[in-house]
């Protein structure tokens, strides 16, 4: 599993993961994936487009992650998940915790506009 | 009775890959002993492991030794269970045997003090209490009708080995107290010889960690089995099996398990371990080094993976409880 951060102006990261985000995607990536979201009051485009397996560990990561951005006043958002992933976020409600987007433009005006109630 | 048509290996990719990963993830681990109280048992291959994964479509994904043959143990106190509920309902099934976890170990020679009852039907005492139930209400054909319905759940005829069986009785001298003393608090029945030889003889039961995942897959699909379409158990029977499974199946590591796993298990010192998530898979694992707790090392390990894999914890993130509630809010 890979990880690769892209700065892409206006306070958005795009954090592009590339493979299977299972157990061993977890231990590879999760650390990284946790300093991203617990140091900063970010917003985060987590990137899907090439991560071809999202495991239940996966999903749990992504979670804390949005959960504690949120809490430091920051936003995530997921990018183009194939559609077998994209499926698995819809089916186990986690497309309405987390706002999925299919293409950039859209992903970034979300992650850019103030949080509901703000 | 033929391995049914509908059983077998139907190319899933993230089935296929997942099941890979957690099987090389666990095969290094050498941690643990084969058990030994039993002298037979001793003689197993210890390095033996197998993981088979059964869904209720009838379709079933294996890895490693999953055709190698184990005896269940203490796998077979969970349908042991679910067939005495089925024979005596369960006003009168409770009435014997509690449904509370112990926290004592597998073979504790202890009662609930309340009631003079064994804690739950899935530690020895419990089962003992069981066979007792079956029984009284089958009388001399208790032993074929538990394997007729062992069978049916498996799909295929399920032989007790001699070897074990021997062994088990033999050397059974807890388990034989453990008889007399429920005749002492009137939970079993004279004469108690016929109880202990259908305990041993089901401890003893043959099995593979496909016929195993087959067996869940039945008690997942609500007592059918999927590859079969045969109904097996009783529709009431199977939910408080599983209940009873999930709180005290795992002997005194049950309370951890819900934790770190989160279904419905039953593990034999066999080295094999049930597992079923409702409604959609039932699993199958054999590895016969076991910890302190008498749990396959590598099972435990096995289903910790798959539990976070494809999220089969009851309280996971990505679960929903009710799906009739769903439909209403």
């Amino acid at each position: 599993m890979d990880l690769e951060v892209q700065h892409l102006g206006d306070g958005i990261d795009r954090v592009k993961l590339a493979g299977r985000l299972d157990t061993a995607g977890v231990e590879a990536v999760g650390a990284r994936l946790s300093a991203l979201t617990t140091t900063q009051a970010a917003r985060i485009l987590i990137d899907l487009s090439q991560v071809t397996f999202l495991a239940s560990i996966g999903i749990r990561s992504l979670l804390t992650g949005a959960r504690t951005l949120k809490q430091r006043g920051g936003r995530m958002a997921i990018l183009s998940p194939q559609s077998v992933v994209a499926e698995v976020l819809e089916l186990t409600g986690i497309a309405t915790l987390i706002p999925v987007f299919h293409d950039l433009e859209a992903a970034s005006a979300a992650l850019k506009a103030p949080p509901p109630g703000a | 009775m033929d391995i049914p048509p509908g059983d077998r290996r139907t190319p899933h990719p993230a089935i296929e890959l997942g099941l890979a990963s957690v099987y090389e993830r666990c095969r290094p681990d050498s941690g643990g002993d084969v058990a030994t109280y039993i002298p037979e048992l001793a003689t197993v291959d210890p390095d033996q492991f197998g993981i088979a994964l059964a869904t209720i479509d009838g379709r079933l994904w294996t890895r490693g030794d999953a055709e190698a043959e184990f005896t269940v143990q203490s796998i077979s106190k969970a349908f042991s269970l679910c067939l005495a509920l089925e024979l005596l309902g369960r006003d009168e099934l409770y009435k014997h045997v509690g449904v509370e976890p112990s926290g004592d170990a597998f073979n504790a020679i202890v009662f609930d003090p309340r009631t003079q009852r064994p804690y739950n039907p899935m530690v020895n005492a419990g089962a003992i209490t069981v066979c007792a139930l079956i029984c009284r209400a089958m009388r001399g054909e208790a032993l074929e009708f538990v394997l007729d319905r062992l069978a049916k759940a498996a799909g295929r005829t399920l032989r007790v080995s001699d070897a074990v069986y021997r062994s088990e009785a033999e050397t059974g001298h807890r388990n034989r107290a453990i008889g007399h003393l429920l005749l002492n608090v009137g939970a079993a029945q004279q004469p108690i010889e016929p109880t202990l030889d259908l305990y041993f003889r089901l401890c003893s039961v043959l099995a593979t960690a496909s016929d195993v995942a087959r067996m869940g897959a039945t008690l997942a699909n609500i007592g059918e089995n999927p590859f079969t379409g045969e109904s097996v158990f009783d529709v009431v029977a199977v939910r408080d099996t599983l209940s009873v499974m999930f709180t005290c199946g795992m002997y005194d590591y049950s309370g951890s398990w819900a934790l770190d796993v989160g279904i419905p298990a039953k593990s034999g010192v066999g080295g094999g371990v049930l597992g079923v998530v409702n409604r959609q898979l039932g699993i199958g694992t054999f590895s016969p080094r076991l910890d302190a707790k008498g749990n396959s090392v590598r099972g435990v390990k096995v289903f910790r993976s798959l539990a976070d894999e494809f999220g089969l914890h009851a309280f996971e993130c990505t679960n929903y409880g009710s799906e009739l509630v769903r439909t209403l809010v």
